[in-house]
């Protein structure tokens, strides 16, 4: 069945002039931070967290902060002991449960002693806007999701979307395309992912750390207008940038959706399997 | 009594003689068993499945994000099943046992011959499509701890050593030979091990190779001629390098009797090759001794 | 005899209460006295055992480049900030020739001739390697092409061709029993 179908494509194309073939670079940039959820995801990990949080042991606290040492004294005045049950008092909201100093009705919250200066403390909030970067008494914050580009919809910027999948796209005779080589010269014949490696070299500049996931190419468009058979090699942008050599290229990173939006049609329907929903 | 006995007479001798064959159907009374301890209140509970809300022993799995198994799904996945993608690969099979031929009743019930130059089969090597994806099954951290042989109460160092850098508890291992040089004894504990899996492996991963293999100035790799053939991949720390996780470093004074770990990567790849690439992407370095 | 403090709690209730150590007891002098060295263990029922889970603090890690990552960790501590780490560790960032590893700790004549010459250290060959601005990537990739690199050295592989790789099939497994044997 196989070698029928290998047949009738061969001579399919035995009538027409020899394709041309071409390697496409499809040239990813990986998301960097984790995925945004959606507000069902997001309670899900909620509730089950809290679960895990309500059945956890007991903070061992004779283990960490021994008897009588100081740091056992800052951790006291933090998290004061409950109430304990007295036989004597009725507890309308039910009696408390002391094991090891920790009502065991509810789940255990520990504060812990702060090593560095908190924002929003008094008389720390001039200093800690002076401050600089490589304190390292500092509050250590999440660096924001949201990054300059994002907000300046700086479409060009490798370092928009963290959280999604970035592709390159070119335009080429005002069509949005992958990047697309050719072989120049007929006599030389150079492996499809050198070729896609140069090609990209010449249009971006040499300032790329790649890396090419498989010699293989992982699609094969066939672009009957222009007699071309184009093999899509998979690649992974790990770190550099993306600067046109020539000051006319266009270039921008999108996502899968704003790919579906730029692309032709056509074109995107025959390689949107190629990229990540994510 | 004379009605009685006439009628045992009949049942026992005529109709048993009347009666050719023997009956294929076996008498229900032997086949249902029943435990009826299980069926004690007590333990109605136990029948409940673990991973069911109403279980007593019910622990919540998908607590967070697993940010290693989202890289896993959006990227690697799909990256080696296209690096592994070979042109008409056929499937390896594996040395498996051989039958000693059809040709009479006696060969064909006979057990299987061993696999030719070992004892055990090997697993067939199929190439790899969107279906076996080589990837993490779980990964197994061990202690071998030789001072708990002498004094036992030793291992609980091991244990809790174990606990507090995988976040689960451990479980004992026990000594299974009599080896008397080392003072090994059949069923004296002798350390500790945990297996993991889920978010807890995820973070162990990350830990070891964020946050602990990188700080190791010694540190070169995991050997490439590490793992079983078929796709498990160990290597060791020592003790002076459990020293670098988070837990162990900020309390050092917690932990006294250090010992070093063993790290068994289970993946679900046939080969080491394989289990290797995944293990890289990963990150974690090979090199060659 | 037995010494027993009060402690105040918040509530203004008064409990007396005392340090509770197991299978101690204290001897007429006041001097603990250890009864047993067994540890007593509490009988839990069959199928009433709740889950082994230890309490766990979200520690939120602060890398050597400026992410920042939660872990979960039983160590009573909220923030981690790491100085070495994968970020910056040559081994998994080879390409990157900003990174200096001058160990504190060492003192040696060569870790002084480092110190005063790792400006030139590797500079004809990592000047062939692009510069990176970014080093946020995820560095698995990296070590994939390390590793492939490192297998293309390989000069057994070498004289097959480019392409080859081994070959796995059913080999000789241990014997556990044979070599237990031979001993």
């Amino acid at each position: 069945m196989v070698g029928v179908l290998r047949r009738s494509i061969v001579r399919a194309y035995s009538s027409q002039t020899s394709p041309i073939i071409s390697s496409s670079l499809l040239l990813s940039r990986n998301p960097i931070i984790t995925a945004d959820l959606n507000p069902f995801e997001a309670q899900y990990y909620k509730y089950q967290s809290e679960l895990w949080r309500r059945l956890m042991w007991t903070f061992p606290k004779w283990f960490y902060f021994r008897e009588g040492t100081l740091a056992e004294q800052r951790f006291r005045q933090l998290n004061k002991d409950p109430v304990s049950y007295n036989p004597d008092i009725e507890y309308p909201q039910g009696k408390p449960e002391i094991r090891h100093r920790r009502d065991r009705r509810f789940k255990q919250v520990i504060n812990l002693p702060k090593t560095y200066k908190q924002v929003g403390e008094e008389g720390h909030e001039e200093e800690s806007l002076t401050k600089s970067h490589d304190d390292l008494a500092r509050q250590i914050i999440p660096n924001s999701r949201v990054t300059k580009a994002d907000e300046s919809n700086d479409l060009t910027s490798l370092e928009r979307k963290l959280s999604r999948t970035l592709y390159l796209v070119i335009n080429q005779n005002n069509n949005w395309v992958l990047p697309n080589f050719v072989e120049s010269s007929t006599e030389e014949i150079k492996a499809l992912h050198t070729l896609a490696e140069d090609g990209l070299y010449k249009i971006g500049g040499e300032k790329i750390n790649y890396f090419n996931v498989s010699n293989t190419p992982c699609h094969l468009r066939i672009n009957e207008v222009e007699n071309k058979k184009e093999f899509i090699i998979k690649s992974h942008i790990l770190s550099g940038e993306f600067i046109p050599q020539d000051e006319s290229l266009q270039y921008l990173w999108l996502t899968k959706e704003e790919l579906k939006g730029k692309l032709d049609p056509q074109y995107y329907y025959e390689i949107s399997h190629l990229f990540s929903d994510v | 009594m004379s009605v009685s006995r006439t009628f045992t007479r009949a049942f026992s001798n005529s109709s048993s003689l009347s009666r050719a064959g023997y009956s294929t159907v076996k008498p229900v009374h032997h086949l249902v068993k029943i435990e009826k301890a299980a069926l004690k209140p007590n333990y109605q509970s136990l029948l409940v499945p673990k991973d069911d809300i109403l279980a007593v022993g019910y622990k919540p799995t998908e607590i967070d994000q697993d940010r290693l198994l989202d890289h896993y799904h959006n990227t690697i996945q799909s990256d080696l099943m296209l690096h592994f993608y070979k042109h008409d690969a056929q499937k390896i099979s594996g040395n498996k046992k051989r039958s000693w031929g059809e040709d009479s009743p006696y060969k064909m019930y006979r057990p299987q011959k061993k696999p030719v130059g070992t004892t055990r089969q090997t697993r067939d090597i199929n190439p790899i499509n969107f279906k076996n994806i080589p990837q993490l099954e779980s990964v197994v951290v061990q202690i071998f701890n030789k001072h708990a042989l002498e004094d036992s109460y030793l291992n609980i160092s091991s244990r809790l050593l174990l606990s507090q850098i995988t976040n689960v508890k451990a479980k004992q291992i026990y000594a299974k030979a009599n080896i008397l040089p080392w003072k090994m004894r059949a069923g004296k504990p002798c350390g500790a091990k945990v297996e993991l899996t889920g978010v807890d492996m995820s973070q162990f991963i990350t830990t070891l190779s964020e946050l602990v293999l990188p700080r190791i100035r010694t540190f070169k790799g995991i050997k490439l001629s590490s793992g079983d053939r078929s796709g498990n991949i160990t290597f060791g720390l020592d003790p002076e390098d459990v020293k670098n996780f988070p837990e162990i470093e900020a309390f050092q004074e917690l932990f006294p009797n250090l010992t070093g770990l063993h790290i068994t990567f289970k993946t679900t790849a046939r080969t080491d090759d394989q289990a290797r690439t995944l293990l890289s992407s990963v990150g974690f370095p090979f090199y060659k001794a | 005899m037995f010494s027993s403090r009060v402690v105040t709690t918040s509530k203004g209730i008064t409990t007396p209460f005392q340090v509770f150590q197991r299978n101690m007891t204290r001897g007429s002098g006041g001097d603990a006295v250890s009864l047993s060295n067994r540890r007593v263990m509490r009988k839990i029922k069959m199928g009433k055992a709740r889950p082994a889970i230890f309490y766990q603090f979200d520690t939120l890690v602060e890398l050597s480049d400026g992410s920042v990552v939660k872990r979960r960790s039983q160590a009573p501590k909220d923030e981690i900030r790491m100085i070495s780490d994968q970020r910056n560790s040559t081994l998994w960032n080879p390409n990157r020739s900003d990174i200096v590893t001058i160990d504190p700790n060492s003192t040696g004549k060569v870790h002084k001739f480092k110190q005063r010459f790792a400006f030139f250290e590797g500079n004809e060959e990592q000047s062939q390697i692009p510069n990176e601005s970014a080093d946020a990537q995820p560095d698995q990739e990296k070590i994939e092409q390390q590793q492939k690199a490192s297998k293309a050295n390989d000069d057994f592989l070498d004289l097959l061709g480019q392409n080859a790789e081994e070959v796995q099939k059913g080999g000789k497994l241990f014997n556990k029993k044979e070599s237990r044997n031979r001993k």
